[in-house]
């Protein structure tokens, strides 16, 4: 713009305020490039490595299911099919494969290119198909967890076969399977529907994912009610004073404390103290509450500080109590900020390791927990917990197990987010 | 400005007050000088004198219209309130009791052509004397206006009575003229209308007294105008 | 002319010609109200009596206390943290702050309409049962639909607003908003109605609206209006207070204290003088 009255010092400041607006815009652009290039860049390996642990090499046999050896009572009821001998129905189907091997060491080897627990999943599936007794039927059955690096190409296939898992042998084998179209990378669906194992090939992260769901039901259920409350209370009805600045104050700090500090408070409280049982859902959720009903407390306060007053005057002006203002107007209006505030704060409980560390959720459980009071794991302690194993296989399973983590978390996210636009506010 | 009141927080209102106000001053000097000179011009039968004073009244007349139109720009912009208000109503009435003057000044001029036909110095005397009252009643009102001062404005609003008075003396003393000599009667007609003119001014007067007392107290002096009968012809 | 004792002023002949020639009875009266914020003082002896079926107008600069002294009326300063009222205020007589009155009922019986509009982000028929609804002031739907359509109407809105109930009472125009929230106020049938500068908000057109209703509405309620635009307070008021640095310097009919006030601040303010 030229204006008439202007001088060049004038013009030389005003390129010179342009300048830094440019630059400012610029170092923004420059931030978010870096934050966004380190998500992706997570997301990216994440997705890379964990990928592959949801598939699973799968061997199929040819597996006749003789009822002297599935069926011992012969009625094909669940008992007694739970008792069959599916070790060698699996030797058979084994031998039947590949009659040219002969020699016990060989067939020791043929035999480790499937899963310890592929005779449990032959159980499990003539469970299903009871009619299949006395059959023979194409089953696809779980290679080891070495045979799935071997053909995941995890491992190098060049290495000496003295350094690798894989005896050359078997890596014939596994050709020949693999020319016959006899073995596949197809669906784990195992990983999602089993607990932990110690066999990499078995390990489900169910048992987890129930965990976590049990034990944030549990923080729900407690830290929920309780922040609102305490929110509501000290927001609307608790007189502004000295006291109410003290416990803002204590508030604000717990909410800074370290995470592990709780699960010490948690240990002593519920497991010394209260005898709670150890690994339970329960007391983790309980741990957890406790640390984030800070969090819920802050959130939810400053979800009903942004109600305006002039609300809480016209309904108090027409004669409405304190507690009628609240419930009718207040709260209403600040519901979908609480909501975003709570399920940001689950999403934070969600992810949390080290408080349930210290109240054992980090033991080593193979079943799925029915009820709050069952030993559990929850996904981030899962993750903890395969990370530190020594099997290769677990690797994958580190990431898969993460991506499935990061995606509950980025959909609680989601959520709050959508509550939050979703809700216009109007006023 | 005025001496009563603090200044305007908006400087503008004050000067556009000011410059109403000096309008209004402006049109009283024109009018006492308009009478003044018609009375001069009576006491000298001055006819050449008395066409020129007739053309001033139109000068009057357009400082009037200026003048209201000013009052009704300000009642428009400004919504004054209290004393403002009380000071632009009350200049739109003065002006207008300003310009009647000025009205009357210019009847008595136009009647000074008939007089000087057949002058009659010793009838006319008594006409001087009244508008020498006349005169110095509307002189003190002007100052009261400027001074804002409610004391003398009271004194001028309470002198009509003396007017009066002296007006209806004058009625009869020009009876007796026409009595004494039937050839008197036109220009005594003449000078008992010129009379009547003066004292007609004389409540103008009044009326402004009483509107600068309204102005100032935001009341109008109480009890009933000091006022002789004056409606009478008749002797006693 | 008007003779020498009959003290007539255009204000009582309008008023004697348009209602009752009864002279109006006192509705509320503040006695000696001081108000403390903490140590500060808001509000020094207020003296100041609400007519019956009148306007009243507070008129002061912002911070005079003429807002404080409004909230006083139903007691909206309760809730202020530090806040002390001392003196009598009286509805009917009967002191509002004896513990014999309850400050709910006190809320229903004098109604209050705020500065901004506040509409309560539900819809126009909500806002307006609300305050029948908590106060249990109908049996059924169709006396609550009657209360709702009365306020509305008496409001001025309902032409405006009665295909549309349902819509939120946020997505009205702001003068529309005031008016509902007069209505609401209007709706609990209150004895008075306070307004906090009601039009401080809305352009001259919307202004003119709530005048109008005002005016229409003094017949049933008594009205007091905060305001900051003085020709309002002369528009709509029969009595005008005007408040100063926390008291109350001159009350008086509207009229006097537009024409000719008495105290030299009053007249200060009212001409927009240097005081």
């Amino acid at each position: 713009m030229n204006h008439k009255n202007e001088t060049p010092e004038q013009r030389k400041y005003l390129a010179k305020r342009h300048a830094a607006s440019r630059r400012f815009r610029w170092y923004g652009l420059m931030g978010l490039g870096i934050a966004l290039t380190t998500l992706f860049l997570l997301l990216g390996t994440m997705l890379l490595k964990g990928y592959s642990s949801f598939f699973q090499t799968q061997i199929q046999l040819s597996v006749s299911f003789d009822q002297t050896l599935v069926d011992p009572v012969g009625d094909k009821s669940v008992e007694s099919l739970a008792r069959g001998d599916y070790r060698a129905i699996l030797g058979n189907a084994i031998k039947r494969a590949f009659p040219e091997i002969k020699s016990r060491d060989d067939r020791r080897q043929l035999s480790k290119i499937f899963s310890d627990g592929a005779s449990f999943q032959l159980q499990n599936l003539l469970i299903s198909h009871p009619e299949w007794v006395s059959t023979s039927q194409n089953v696809w059955l779980i290679a080891s967890d070495n045979v799935d690096m071997w053909v995941k190409e995890v491992v190098d296939h060049d290495l000496p076969e003295s350094q690798r898992r894989i005896s050359d042998l078997q890596a014939k084998w596994l050709a020949f399977l693999e020319v016959n179209h006899q073995l596949q990378l197809r669906f784990n669906a195992m990983f999602f529907t089993s607990g932990d194992s110690r066999n990499p090939e078995m390990a489900g992260i169910l048992g987890a994912i129930k965990g976590s769901a049990l034990t944030l039901l549990i923080t729900f259920l407690v830290s929920f009610p309780l922040g609102v409350a305490s929110a509501v209370y000290l927001e609307e009805f608790a007189a502004k004073g000295r006291w109410a600045d003290f416990i803002e104050v204590n508030i604000n700090n717990l909410a800074a404390v370290p995470s592990i500090v709780f699960g010490l408070l948690g240990l002593a409280l519920y497991l010394n103290l209260m005898h709670l049982p150890r690994s339970a859902p329960l007391v983790g959720g309980l741990t957890l509450a406790m640390m984030t009903l800070p969090t819920l407390v802050i959130a939810t306060r400053a979800s009903l500080k942004s109600v305006p007053d002039p609300i809480r005057d016209g309904a108090r002006a027409l004669g409405a109590s304190p507690l009628q203002v609240v419930l009718h107007h207040v709260l209403p209006l600040a519901a979908p900020g609480m909501l975003t505030g709570t399920i940001i704060s689950m999403a934070r409980a969600l992810g949390e390791t080290a408080p349930l560390l210290m109240i054992g959720m980090v033991a080593f459980i193979m079943d799925i927990p029915g009820g709050v009071m069952d030993p559990s794991t929850v996904l981030p302690v899962q993750i903890f917990l395969w990370a530190d194993s020594p099997e290769r296989a677990f690797l994958e399973k580190t990431s898969g197990a993460t991506l499935i983590l990061l995606a509950f978390l980025i959909t609680m996210n989601a959520l709050a987010v959508y509550i939050r636009n979703r809700v216009e506010r109007r006023w | 400005m005025s001496k009563n009141l603090n200044p305007h927080l908006v400087a503008s209102f004050d000067q556009e007050l000011e410059t109403l106000d000096g309008l209004l001053v402006r049109q009283f000097g024109m009018v006492y000088n308009m009478l003044n000179d018609a009375m001069r011009a009576v006491s000298q039968f001055d006819v050449q004198g008395a066409q020129e004073i007739v053309q001033r009244d139109k000068e009057v007349d357009a400082l009037d219209t200026l003048i209201k139109e000013g009052v009704i720009k300000i009642l428009a912009l400004r919504s004054p309130l209290a004393d403002d208000l009380r000071w632009v109503v009350t200049i739109q009435k003065v002006s207008g009791e300003l310009e009647r003057i000025g009205d009357l000044s210019k009847n008595i001029c136009k009647r000074i052509p008939e007089l000087a036909r057949r002058p009659l110095p010793e009838a006319t005397s008594g006409l001087r004397v009244l508008g020498f009252m006349v005169l110095e009643q509307l002189e003190s009102m002007q100052h009261s206006w400027i001074d804002e001062n409610v004391d003398l404005a009271m004194k001028a609003w309470q002198g009509d009575s003396a007017v009066d008075a002296l007006y209806g003396s004058m009625i009869r003393e020009l009876l007796t003229h026409m009595f004494e000599d039937h050839g008197n009667i036109t220009s005594c007609i003449h000078l008992l209308f010129m009379a009547n003119n003066l004292e007609r001014i004389g409540d103008h007067v009044t009326n402004i007294a009483e509107e600068l007392i309204f102005r100032i107290t935001g009341k109008k002096p109480s009890g009933d105008r000091p006022k002789e009968n004056n409606t009478s012809l008749a002797p006693n | 002319m008007v003779g020498k004792n009959v003290n007539y002023s255009f204000e009582t002949m309008h008023l004697e010609a348009s209602q009752n020639t009864t002279p109006p009875r006192v509705k509320m009266e503040a006695k000696g109200v001081d108000v403390y914020y903490g140590d500060k003082q808001a509000l020094e002896k207020v003296d100041l009596p609400v007519p019956l079926n009148r306007v009243t107008a507070l008129i002061g600069p912002s911070g005079c206390g003429k807002s404080t002294f409004l909230k006083c009326l139903n007691r909206m300063n309760d809730t202020v943290v530090g806040c002390r009222v001392t003196g009598s205020i009286t509805l009917d007589e009967e002191d509002i702050h004896s513990p014999t009155v309850d400050v709910v009922q006190l809320r229903a019986r004098v109604g209050m309409v705020f500065q901004k509009p506040n509409p309560f982000p539900k819809s126009i028929y909500d806002n307006i049962a609300y305050g029948p609804r908590i106060h249990g002031m109908t049996r059924d739907r169709t006396e609550l639909d009657q209360i709702v359509e009365e306020s509305l109407a008496r409001a001025g809105l309902w032409n405006e607003v009665k295909d549309r109930l349902q819509e939120p009472g946020t997505s009205l125009s702001g003068g529309q908003q005031q008016r509902l929230c007069i209505a609401r106020a209007i709706a609990v049938n209150p004895e008075v109605v306070l307004m906090d500068e009601p039009c401080s908000a809305l352009d001259p057109i919307a202004t003119a609206r709530i005048e109008e209703l005002i005016d229409e509405l003094c017949n049933k309620y008594t009205i007091i209006i905060v305001t900051h635009s003085m020709q309002q307070a002369a528009r709509v008021s029969h009595y005008t207070g005007f408040f100063h640095m926390g008291e109350l310097v001159e009350y008086d009919h509207t009229e006097a204290i537009f024409t000719n006030p008495q105290q030299e601040r009053t007249k200060g303010y009212v001409t927009g003088r240097f005081g």
